[in-house]
């Protein structure tokens, strides 16, 4: 019982904290680099290629459904990408995340605002109005 | 020059105040920031930010910032200021910057833009928003550095800016170019000829060029900075004895920034150096017409939970790095020698409880006076060498 437990409990624990990247569905590109992606999310790129603006979505800094995020798919430290903001919005050089309450917010922002991007829990239903896109 | 340059940016700013308010966030990026802070110094020799040998409550900084894209490409954006800071600073609000940014290339590769404005000057790791407390490591920047008695000249320029980053596997290169007018006011004067002298700085110009490698990960970031800056003194007759008559400061700075990144420490140390050319002003300064200026520190930063955070640093200053004891000053200028150097042991704590609040104690304990403001210390032969100094504040974001 204990083994099957334990075996139940390992299957699971990769979903445990994974996330993925969700986009409005006027954006053109179906897959991104990471680094690319940690540029949009670190607000330096403001625009997409085909030249829509680009609008970040994220859940409050401090929730560990956006920490994790920050750490498993933009693999920075969290406290690292809150400097990166602060110092951009205070020296005149971009924009800041817009943040929402929850997860069913963050799906309905997305779907409706064009160039929107943000992050949802895998396990999450409910996405058919936005696009994932891949990483790699 | 100086004053066409102000016009423009007073009539961003007002077309920045004067946007309807009636678009929604989320269809139109637009928003307004700011911050508050309180400081309070206490000394027991020699005053830094007000009279802080009884304690002083003159250290204030207020900002409000906004930013709108006013087309997909084009952002425009500005932040007024007001800094009370002992002798140093009045409070009176200035702008901080005011400018329009053009990003002329955005690709998966990186991109390109093109700032004109008032641009802060990219000096370091933490010039651009040396005056927000919570993009600083400390309440008191490492002075050595970022010296708060010479602060226009350092704040911001008026002119354009070029910048580009490129992504990497492996990481990012960012680069930024500033071609204006550095700002400088009486303060530039105390610092670079010690005194408010008959005369002052009418026009300046100068650059300075940024260059940032950072891991993908942002654990690893190092950046080289090289500039150049001309400042023109003109006095009107004939200069008294000893005093600087018409010329050119003519300075030249160039810095590298280094830090580690951990989960829990980071590490961050930066070397400073500053040629300073003032020959052809004539006066006392004629004595010693060149001066090389030397500057480092290294910080080490723990952050015990993500609130609280601690910090040890070491931070020195030379003045001239041909008379680090000073006596060669002391010999010719009759000035301490103790006003030539500074070497300061800094412990200090922050506690951020939630994104809006910041609070930082600070303990400093100080040989040397070099990077202590005239206007606060008017008599320097009354300075103490060796001196403590307990620093506390609080900040609000909005």
């Amino acid at each position: 019982m204990i083994r099957f437990l334990v075996l139940l409990l390992l299957l699971m624990l990769p979903r445990i904290g994974l996330s993925e990247v969700i986009v409005n569905t006027s954006v053109s590109l179906d897959n991104v680099n990471r680094q690319y992606l940690l540029s949009i999310f670190s607000m330096q790129t403001r625009v997409w290629p085909d030249g829509q603006p680009i609008r970040v979505y994220i859940l409050p800094p401090n929730q560990p459904e956006h920490r994790s995020f920050v750490k498993n798919e933009l693999k920075v430290f969290p406290y690292k990408l809150v400097k990166i903001w602060d110092r951009s919005v205070f020296s005149g050089s971009g924009f800041s995340p817009k943040v929402v309450g929850s997860i069913d917010e963050m799906l309905t922002k997305i779907a409706k605002h064009k160039g929107a991007i943000g992050y949802v829990m895998t396990d999450i239903e409910g996405g058919q109005d936005v696009k994932t896109l891949q990483v790699y | 020059m100086l004053k066409r340059y102000k016009s423009i940016n007073v009539s961003l700013l007002l077309l920045l105040l004067n946007m309807p308010l009636v678009v929604s966030a989320d269809d139109m990026d637009w928003e307004f920031n700011g911050f508050i802070t309180q400081g309070y110094i206490w000394t027991d020799d020699n005053n830094f930010y007000g009279p802080s040998q009884s304690g002083s409550w003159d250290f204030r900084e207020l900002g409000i910032n906004s930013a709108v894209r006013i087309h997909d490409q084009l952002m425009l954006t500005g932040q007024l200021m007001s800094r009370k800071a002992g002798a140093v600073d009045d409070g009176a609000p200035s702008v901080d910057y005011a400018l329009l940014d053009y990003r002329f290339v955005e690709k998966q590769w990186g991109h390109m833009g093109v700032k004109l404005g008032r641009i802060k000057n990219p000096f370091g790791f933490y010039n651009a928003t040396r005056d927000v407390a919570f993009t600083r490591p400390s309440m008191i920047l490492p002075q050595s550095l970022y010296f708060d008695k010479a602060r226009n000249l350092e704040l911001s320029s008026d002119g354009g800016m070029l910048y580009g980053v490129a992504l990497f596997d492996s990481g990012r290169i960012k680069s930024e170019l500033v071609v204006g007018e550095p700002r400088k006011d009486v303060n530039v004067e105390y610092a670079y000829l010690n005194r408010d002298w008959p005369g002052s700085f009418e026009g300046s110009e100068g650059y300075l060029w940024r260059t940032e490698y950072s891991s993908n990960d942002y654990s690893f970031i190092a950046a080289a900075t090289f500039g150049n800056f001309k400042l023109d003194f003109e006095v009107l007759g004939t200069p008294a004895p000893g005093a600087p008559g018409n010329g050119v400061v003519d300075i030249d700075v160039s810095a590298l920034s280094l830090q580690y990144n951990f989960d829990r420490w980071s590490i961050t140390g930066e070397y400073f150096r500053q040629d300073i050319s003032w020959g052809s002003l004539g006066g006392v300064y004629g004595l010693d017409p060149e001066n090389e200026s030397e500057s480092f520190y290294l910080q080490v930063e723990h952050r015990l939970t993500p609130e609280v955070s601690m910090f040890l640093r070491r931070d020195i200053l030379y003045i001239d790095i041909d008379d680090r004891d000073g006596l060669k000053a002391q010999a010719l200028f009759g000035r301490p020698a103790n006003t030539q150097y500074a070497r300061d042991w800094t412990l200090g704590v922050g506690w951020e409880p939630n994104r809006d609040w910041l609070f930082r104690a600070e303990w400093h304990k100080v040989k040397g006076t070099a990077w202590l403001a005239v206007q606060d210390n008017p008599d320097e032969s009354q300075s103490a060498e060796n001196w403590n100094m307990l620093s506390l504040q609080a900040t609000y974001r909005f």
